[in-house]
């Protein structure tokens, strides 16, 4: 049972915040990622969790034992880098038990603790060589067998699979996920890769400039962005954007596309959204909702596009669609046949819509 | 642009494309212009160095005294020699002086480094500072420490004249301790050249591997002890190999801090070759002093060179 809970926690470097106002929640068992492009401070987070850094102001606490000034060793929490970080003077069964050697254990008991985790990672057979002879996937198996051995009650993961090529990072990542439903502990996973986070996490935490701008499961944030900067940076391809600008009132309120006056205003099926006439937005769609050709007679924005850019992917098709000055991304099924430079109309479904305020980003209603 | 500027060359030299893969030339032929840019410094050391070490192991093996005398006599020369004390002093010195003073260097070099990555303010400064013994002339070195060690004039007599009436801090009189006097200035001398390397090593570190030992539980003396100190195991051997050719080398240190005393008390097995050459009319005996230095170089060296050629071959 373990449950990681950071609340207000900052952290400054001089005159820098890295850090302002940090909450989160992890459940016993959860798997948080902490999602964000590089320097948004989800390194530094999982460094403060750690305690290799320390905090500036705020608490992290592991069940109901504040851990925020607690030394690093004593927090019973353990970490695998980017870098793996394995010690290059030491045989593969030192590296991981060196947590051990370290507080005294027998040898015997030792070797036998390193050979039942590196049976549960098939590298029984590296135990005596050095790192320097592995290679990358066989040295990142080692070090998260330096974490698994100390069975703790965190792992922590920084961007453990970015120094590895497509082929492994997709089998360690696998590897993962299948020791995370064995062993079941409590861990933090940094990445700048959204395809990791969706995959892994139970809990995601996208990060932006040092706080947390959304919290929730992998499927919430991409149901429902918070902001642009999570629409964007969550599904691949992105996102696409359009401004727009709300018409009239009640019942009878309508999303008016900016620069296509031409284009018959869609009416809002949700009532009640936090909006008034003259509303700037900036209107979002996921490229598989985009619907090409005369479609259903569903509600939505219907425009006349011209299909620029034909990308066959195998399982899907990616389209490149130029509507007036604005360049959109559709994902479509394979099976598709598309030409590169005929016009097809084009139809924005009114119920997956996102609407963001174009002032402050933020999402609309629910 | 630099292809298409490739494209417009003229037709290749005759020897240049082919040359490397030798199509149609062989042997000696194709390497003919490598050959002829290193034969300058080739010839020079073969020569000077490789053809005066085989005249000087011929002079040690004839009857020379003032002037060379190619008779052969043997071993007579090394056997006098060994039978001497003198020279039993010297090599002895050698012995204790470039243990300690390689140990105690790398030693102290390496605590100056470690405190220097400490992030501590002002770092370059200190560095130079540390640095700059080792521009220092061994002339100046010895002659300062010969004032810095004199009982007269130098630390016993500050401590004593400080109020400290028992001080003793004798080292470079006394024959027994003489050599270790010589050490402290040596060590005075490199320390700082050593941390420089060290320090270089220390910040070529993987952080992640330090605060990977950190979450292991392992404190501060276990993590460099375990972890960094083997991981900058190359500098240590560019050091030591380094500290070694410097001690065997040391010559003016002794000639301007002790002039070899109290009485030959430190001398080394240079400062009896220069004797013996030039003091004494003895050339047979100071070349065979000069082949057993190169024989105690070899025997330090050849450990180190074999174990880097096997680890050459196992690649």
């Amino acid at each position: 049972m373990t449950r990681l809970s950071i609340s207000g926690l900052r952290k400054s470097f001089g005159v820098v915040d890295v850090l302002k106002s940090v909450d989160i929640e992890v459940e016993d068992n959860g798997f948080l990622v902490l999602l964000g492009p590089s320097g948004c401070g989800k390194s530094t987070l999982l460094n403060v969790i750690a305690g290799l850094e320390r905090a500036t102001a705020g608490s992290i606490r592991i069940d109901d034992r504040d851990i925020t000034d607690v030394e690093a060793k004593d927090r019973d929490i353990a970490m695998v880098f980017q870098s793996y970080a394995l010690y290059p003077s030491m045989s593969v069964a030192r590296n991981i038990t060196f947590s051990m050697e370290v507080r005294g254990v027998p040898r015997a008991e030792r070797r036998k603790a390193a050979e039942t985790v590196a049976a549960s990672l098939q590298i029984e057979h590296l135990l005596d060589r050095r790192p320097a002879q592995l290679s990358g996937g066989q040295r990142q198996r080692v070090a998260i067998g330096r974490a698994l051995v100390r069975s703790p009650k965190i792992f922590l993961f920084d961007e453990p699979l970015s120094n590895l090529d497509t082929q492994l990072r997709l089998e360690t990542r696998a590897l993962i996920k299948r020791l995370h439903q064995r062993v079941g502990a409590t861990s933090v996973y940094v990445t700048h890769d959204q395809s990791e986070a969706m995959t892994l996490a139970t809990r995601i935490a996208v990060m932006a400039k040092g706080e947390v701008a959304q919290f929730g499961t992998p499927a919430e944030i991409y149901a429902r962005p918070a902001s642009v900067f999570v629409a964007r940076f969550v599904g691949s391809p992105p996102m696409n954007f359009l401004a727009g600008t709300i018409v009239g009132e009640g019942a009878g309120r309508t999303l008016q596309l900016d620069g296509f006056a031409d284009i018959a205003p869609v009416a809002l099926e949700a009532t009640g959204l936090p909006v008034s006439p003259g509303h700037a937005v900036t209107v979002g769609i996921r490229p598989d909702r985009i619907v090409i050709g005369e479609g259903a007679s569903r509600d939505g924005l219907r425009l006349l596009a011209t299909i620029d850019l034909v990308e066959e992917t195998g399982t899907d098709v990616l389209v490149y669609l130029k509507v007036g000055g604005l360049e959109l991304i559709a994902r479509q099924p394979p099976e598709a046949r598309l030409t590169p430079g005929t016009s097809v109309p084009i139809l924005l479904p009114v119920k997956d819509l996102h609407l963001f305020d174009r002032e402050t980003e933020l999402r609309i209603g629910f | 642009m630099s292809q298409s500027s490739l494209r417009v060359e003229p037709a290749p030299h005759p020897r240049g494309g082919a040359g490397r893969f030798g199509r149609g030339r062989s042997g000696l032929g194709r390497h003919a212009p490598a050959w002829l840019a290193i034969s300058p410094s080739l010839l020079a050391i073969l020569i000077f160095v490789y053809g005066f070490a085989l005249w000087t192991a011929y002079v040690s093996l004839s009857a020379s005294r003032m002037v060379p005398d190619f008779a052969l006599v043997g071993l007579r020369n090394y056997e006098r020699m060994w039978g001497q004390d003198r020279w039993l002093v010297a090599a002895g010195n050698l012995v204790t002086f470039t243990a300690l003073y390689v140990v105690v260097t790398l030693a102290v070099g390496l605590l100056i480094a470690i405190l220097l990555d400490q992030k501590v303010r002002g770092e370059t400064p200190l560095r130079t500072i540390f640095l700059y013994p080792a521009a220092v002339s061994l002339i100046v070195t010895g002659i300062a420490w010969k004032w810095l060690l004199n009982p007269g004039t130098g630390v016993e007599a500050f401590m004593r004249s400080a109020g400290w009436e028992g001080f003793a801090f004798d080292w470079i009189i006394r024959s027994e301790t003489v050599i270790y006097a010589i050490v402290v200035a040596a060590v005075w001398q490199q320390a700082g050249f050593v941390s420089v390397l060290f320090l270089a090593a220390l910040r070529g570190v993987d952080g992640e591997m330090v605060k990977a030992a950190r979450l292991d539980g392992a404190g501060p003396i276990r993590t460099y002890w375990s972890v960094i100190i083997p991981a900058i195991r190359p500098a240590f051997i560019s050091a030591g190999v380094l500290l070694v050719a410097f001690a065997l080398k040391t010559f003016d240190l002794v000639v301007a801090m002790t002039a070899q005393g109290p009485g030959y008390a430190s001398a080394l097995p240079s400062t009896f070759v220069y004797d013996m050459a030039f003091q004494r009319n003895q050339l047979g005996m100071a070349a065979a002093g000069a082949i057993s230095i190169l024989v105690f170089a070899a025997i330090i060296v050849l450990p180190y060179v074999v174990w880097e050629f096997r680890k050459s071959d196992a690649r």
